[in-house]
């Protein structure tokens, strides 16, 4: 298959997908609830407003007919009304996205730092006591609760030792002296875009653990897939040949071996994207992180069943889209790809 | 032939810890001094008190004994992990079998809504799930096994397709056996080892997501308790008392933990191949 076939065949894949993912949420706001209009309305509506609602939805119309206005409705990002705040979700999700992603690429970061090498690690001293250590550790990274971790390191870090401050986005005084002008949304971005050192270095801070807590759960992924991978082009020819030319052992592992690895790398990040996004939802809570995890969470208090739907729909396509580019940099990468 | 036995051994002593929790859990009100309170019935008098004689683990918010609390909740997180892996297993292999042995349209069709399924981030659909559902603990047990039957299809799926292949498959058709009786026969027996290895991989996963789901307020609710919605009422005196959120988390852990640590042993004990590599 040619490169550009694939990228079409892809393209039109994502695009099904997307698609695919709007059917089953309105399948979830409409079809499963047994009162969609009060649902979408809150405890307090009348039935004059429920009523209305139901004309507004089409719920009184045949099935296809309601899909299509929702579909409508979402392509022209009117994903309707939070049942709290009364403001439009989508300007809600505009606000929160960002901080969310924040939080994610940085943990995403911070388990890529920290997950490939000791991967690479685990590889290379294949069944011996640091081997066995370090999958140990990426065991029970997989296995702990990152809600229950991001309490116990919020009460050893910060109310015992006060390393960190205990949440939020930013403190009090940068949000109210020093306020980071929004440009992209990402406060690491803008901060330093905007010349404001400053509350470029409280952001940091307030990153640092949550994106800890958050990257735990990748790490384990990451270690886990390196091994694996580097393992697999350990046993290739073209290493063995390397071993026998007595070739540097340095040289075979990181610049041989490695440069193999990267396709399975980008997979290792895809994977920690879907964890560290669900992750997110969770560490977001505890640390009061200003994202769509915390939005998500008091909708659940609250029965705000209009977000709730919304943040699906948002975070999925977000995923759907994630996996996209990343398969496309893996064809890039490597053209077997797409013969495939 | 050591390594192998030791890591035998680890994955016996996890069965071992496993089923102390479950017999634990189970046997709560026969264990526990405080039965009415493991099932939810506040006790003012004795609020967040620091581990004791009285007891071990000290009182949680409405002074209910925390080895009690524990033990009940553990009974609703189990057996919520053990159901969602069960009812995912149930959906997910019959699919997988057809979508495997027959292939066509039909193995079309089953594949394509499992991609659709997969394309979900699991626990935000099992979040808007068990939302349109109302809270509550069979509704949370649904959503999660919603999100989760599709990775049974697809390895079941890839099993049966390699199984339709053997002489003894082709052998059955050549003297008209019914298919439905091919697949029962022959092709589950072939396949269910790899579905129960992935069922004990997916148990502590399914716990940590019942839980998770839990500590937002989708779970079972108060009075009951299960671990995770502990934990959220652990959250708000964390700093007075820091040990009603710490202990019904690490039981959380070491049960995760055990079962990935069971089901990485069973996967070397059945699949050589990965032992090799391990």
């Amino acid at each position: 298959m040619h490169r550009s076939e694939y990228f079409i065949r892809r393209l039109t894949l994502a695009f099904l997908v997307v698609l695919g993912v709007t059917i089953l949420t309105f399948v979830i706001a409409r079809l499963v609830p047994s009162n969609p209009a009060r649902l979408w309305l809150g405890p307090r509506a009348t039935p004059e407003q429920i009523e209305i609602t139901t004309t507004e939805l089409g719920l009184d119309k045949p099935l296809y007919q309601q899909y299509l206005i929702y579909l409508k409705q979402v392509m022209r990002g009117d994903f309707g009304i939070s049942l709290k705040s009364r403001q439009p979700i989508i300007n809600d999700v505009r606000v929160f996205l960002p901080a969310t992603l924040e939080l994610v690429l940085f943990s995403m970061a911070i388990a890529a730092l920290v997950g490939i090498p000791l991967g690479v690690i685990s590889s290379i001293h294949r069944n011996h006591i640091i081997d066995h250590i370090i999958r140990f550790f990426a065991v029970f990274n997989a296995s702990t609760p990152v809600f229950w971790l991001a309490l116990i390191l919020q009460l050893l870090l910060v109310e015992r030792l006060h390393l960190f401050p205990l949440g939020g986005r930013v403190s009090q005084d940068v949000s109210l002296f020093i306020p980071i002008q929004s440009i992209t949304g990402f406060y690491l971005i803008d901060a330093p875009l905007t010349g404001n050192w400053q509350a470029f270095k409280d952001a940091l801070v307030h990153l640092i653990l949550p994106g800890l807590v958050l990257a735990s759960g990748s790490i384990g992924i990451a270690i886990r897939l390196t091994r694996a991978t580097l393992i697999e082009v350990l046993e290739q020819k073209y290493i063995t040949m390397a071993w026998a030319f007595g070739l540097n052992p340095r040289l075979i592992y990181y610049r041989l071996a490695l440069k193999n690895a990267i396709v399975p790398t980008l997979i290792v990040l895809g994977l920690s994207f879907v964890w560290s996004i669900t992750g997110a939802l969770l560490v977001e809570v505890i640390f009061q992180w200003p994202g769509l995890g915390n939005y998500l969470t008091r909708a659940v208090l609250n029965f705000d069943f209009p977000v709730i739907v919304s943040v699906t729909l948002v975070v999925s396509i977000f995923y759907v889209i994630v996996n996209l580019i990343l398969d496309l940099i893996q064809m890039l990468i490597d053209p077997r790809i797409a013969v495939e | 032939m050591w390594r192998v036995f030791r890591r035998d051994y680890l994955s016996l002593l996890a069965l071992a810890i496993i089923l102390l929790i479950a017999i634990a859990c189970a046997f709560a009100p026969q264990l526990t001094r405080y039965p009415e309170q493991g099932e939810g019935l506040p006790n003012l008098g004795e609020r967040l008190q620091a581990p004791s004689k009285a007891h071990i683990l000290g009182t949680d918010e409405l002074g209910r004994d925390l080895l009690a609390r524990i033990l009940y909740g553990g009974r609703a997180s189990l057996s919520l992990g053990i159901l969602v892996v069960l009812i995912a297993a149930l959906i997910g292999t019959p699919l997988g079998m057809v979508a495997g042995y027959y292939g066509g349209w039909i193995g079309q069709l089953i594949m394509r809504l499992t991609d659709l399924f997969l394309s979900f981030p699991a626990l935000l659909l099992a979040i808007a799930i068990s939302a349109a559902l109302g809270p509550s603990f069979t509704n949370a047990m649904i959503a999660i096994a919603l999100t989760w039957w599709p990775q049974y299809t697809r390895l079941v799926r890839a099993q049966a397709v390699s199984v339709r292949e053997s002489a003894f498959v082709e052998a059955a058709r050549t003297i008209g056996v019914h298919s439905i009786t091919i697949i029962l026969r022959h092709i589950l027996p072939n396949i269910i080892s790899v579905v129960i290895i992935q069922a004990t991989m997916d148990m502590g996963a399914a716990v940590l997501m019942g839980s998770a789901l839990s500590f937002i307020g989708l779970g079972i609710q108060p009075p009951k308790a299960d671990w995770g919605n502990m934990l959220t009422s652990a959250r708000i005196y964390f700093s007075e008392a820091p040990w009603f959120a710490m202990y019904p988390g690490m039981v959380l852990l070491i049960v995760a933990l055990c079962f990935n640590l069971l089901g990485d042993g069973l996967r070397d004990i059945v699949d050589p191949q990965s032992r090799r590599q391990g």
